[in-house]
């Protein structure tokens, strides 16, 4: 079984440390890299990748540094940048086809791959129009097709999900879960239903760090009572949401029912509520945490 | 005769430990991955199949254009200066072709997918400019072979005269494409081909001078072409060496 190890990884770009010493294990399985813009996801994402090279520390791939590893790291890998675009003559066939061709794929073995992830990513029928006629999602969905086209052990998703319908982030979560059990998967997302109900570990970035890690249950379950919900009169709700980190605001009647996050009851009516994972980022990405603080640091 | 082989005794297999054995050979050969190592020529075939069809179109016209010149001028009065200023100009901008194929990777936000295959960037790169290398070169030695008919300078100095635009405007080009904002847009290349072709028209507006000092002048000049170039080539491949940053990320 692979393992990729990354051990102390830094990045700076001038004064800013885009990734600041990073160290995680990966086995076979789905990890969801979940944080804000700017958290330095795509930054470590490329240099798992082997197209940055680190500042400092060093990423080994079942015992052996990647940057000695050369063409056979990227034999294993299968990528899908964040922005990625296309040729714009070509069909999604022969969009395949060319990147089969990289990824040093026999012509026969390419075709039967190309058809079976054209079917699989819902774009059979439409290999024979040009990509410049996909919609954006189509092309997302092209784009995950490519980054399977070697069976690779190790997928780097940089947020796959831009883009697609709801339907579609439906259908994408259903195959990278079937993915995940015989190889690497990891998929970057500010999108917290992206990797709720598929990721095995999910590890929270945050400037550059990674703050926080383990399976979606363990996170939520340290965001016990740290979740409150309560209704309270249209006119307060400024007052709350400068105190209080609120993931929820719902107008009921002439009220407005407010979902946040506090160590204390934050109000007389207040009812704890069952924590969730976008509570657990919003407290993440929170800059100024009030009240809940204590708790919440101390639980994670 | 039969009597004198020597007979070996029959070996007992245990057919539970064959079982074993076999059934271990197979796991192992399970768990191993098959690669597929292409030759250099598969994948130079496969990969023509790829360069974009405005790349044939640019090299067609420019091999199109040189003979049509020179069938042209064939009819003039044995003039050194438009022969010279014409084979000048084709040298100075056939690059361009090249160039503008391996800029869309950049334009086309391919470059980072590109990258990070098992063919990455710099080998395709490799690939594309050893095709079009030799498509100009090819094209080059017709014009100058064509030239040394036409002309009464000798072949070196027709060499020179030819491959110095030749040498510079790549150099030109090349760093035109990898530099900051420019990266993948057509307009700076195309921009740079003009002045090149203007550029390469100065030693034929001067043919005697040239064939005076055309050795250590334009020789001098050739071999400082080349070296930068090739110093230029290096950084190149070696950026793309460590993951291409700021070459082919979109």
């Amino acid at each position: 079984m692979l393992e990729l190890k990354l051990d102390r990884i830094t990045k700076q770009y001038k004064e800013k440390i885009a990734v600041d010493h990073i160290s995680v294990s990966f086995v076979n399985g789905v990890y969801g890299l979940l944080g804000e813009n700017g958290a330095g996801k795509t930054t470590l994402l490329r240099m798992i990748c082997n197209l940055l090279p680190p500042g400092e520390g060093e990423i080994v791939c079942s015992g052996i540094p990647i940057r000695n590893m050369g063409r056979e790291y990227r034999r294993l890998l299968g990528y899908l940048p964040q922005e990625f675009g296309y040729y714009p003559e070509f069909t999604a066939w022969r969009y395949l086809m060319y990147l089969a061709s990289l990824k040093a794929l026999p012509k026969e073995l390419a075709r039967e791959r190309c058809r079976e992830l054209l079917k699989l990513v819902g774009l059979e029928g439409e290999e024979r129009q040009k990509i410049k006629t996909f919609s954006g999602g189509m092309v997302r969905r092209l784009g995950i097709a490519q980054a399977l086209l070697n069976d690779p052990e190790i997928l780097i998703l940089d947020e796959p999900t831009s883009g697609l319908d709801p339907r579609e982030r439906i259908r994408f979560r259903n195959i990278i879960s079937s993915l995940g059990k015989n190889r690497i998967v990891i998929l970057s997302t500010h999108i917290v239903a992206d990797v709720a109900y598929i990721a095995d570990e999910i590890l929270l970035m945050k400037k550059g760090k990674i703050i926080g890690s383990g399976t979606p249950e363990e996170l939520v379950k340290r965001m016990n009572g740290c979740v409150w919900e309560c209704l309270i009169p249209g006119d307060k709700v400024g007052d709350y949401t400068e105190k209080y980190p609120v993931s929820n605001l719902k107008n009921v009647d002439n009220q407005v029912r407010l979902r946040m996050l506090s160590v204390d009851k934050p109000c007389a009516n207040a009812v704890p509520a069952e924590p969730g994972l976008e509570d657990v980022y919003l407290y993440f990405t929170e800059e100024e945490r009030g009240a809940y603080e204590d708790t919440a640091d101390r639980n994670l | 005769m039969g009597n004198d082989k020597i007979k070996l005794p029959e070996l007992s297999v245990d057919p539970i430990k064959k079982k074993e054995s076999l059934y271990k050979i197979q796991e192992a050969a399970a768990q191993k991955r098959l690669v597929y190592c292409p030759s250099w020529l598969e994948i130079l075939k496969s990969q023509l199949a790829y360069i974009s069809r405005g790349y044939w179109i640019g090299q067609g016209a420019f091999a199109g254009v040189g003979i049509l010149v020179f069938l042209l001028l064939g009819n003039l009065s044995r003039e050194d200066v438009p022969y010279l200023f014409y084979a000048s100009v084709l040298a100075a901008s056939i690059g361009i072709v090249t160039v503008m194929e391996l800029g869309r990777s950049q334009s086309c936000q391919m470059g980072e997918l590109e990258e990070s295959c098992y063919f990455n960037l710099g080998q395709l790169w490799g690939i594309k400019m050893v095709l079009s290398g030799s498509i100009n070169v090819a094209i080059l030695t017709g014009v100058i072979g064509g030239l040394s008919r036409k002309t009464d300078f000798g072949i070196l100095a027709l060499c020179l005269y030819i491959l110095v635009p030749f040498v510079l405007s790549h150099g030109c080009y090349l760093l035109l494409l990898f530099w900051g904002r420019n990266m993948g847009k057509k307009w700076p290349q195309i921009t740079a081909a003009v002045f090149m072709g203007l550029a390469a028209m100065i030693p034929g507006a001067f043919p005697g001078v040239y064939r005076q000092i055309y050795l250590p002048v334009w020789g001098g000049v050739f071999l400082i072409g080349v070296v930068l170039l090739a110093l230029e080539l290096h950084s190149l491949f070696k950026k793309l060496s460590v993951g291409g940053e700021k070459i082919c990320w979109s």
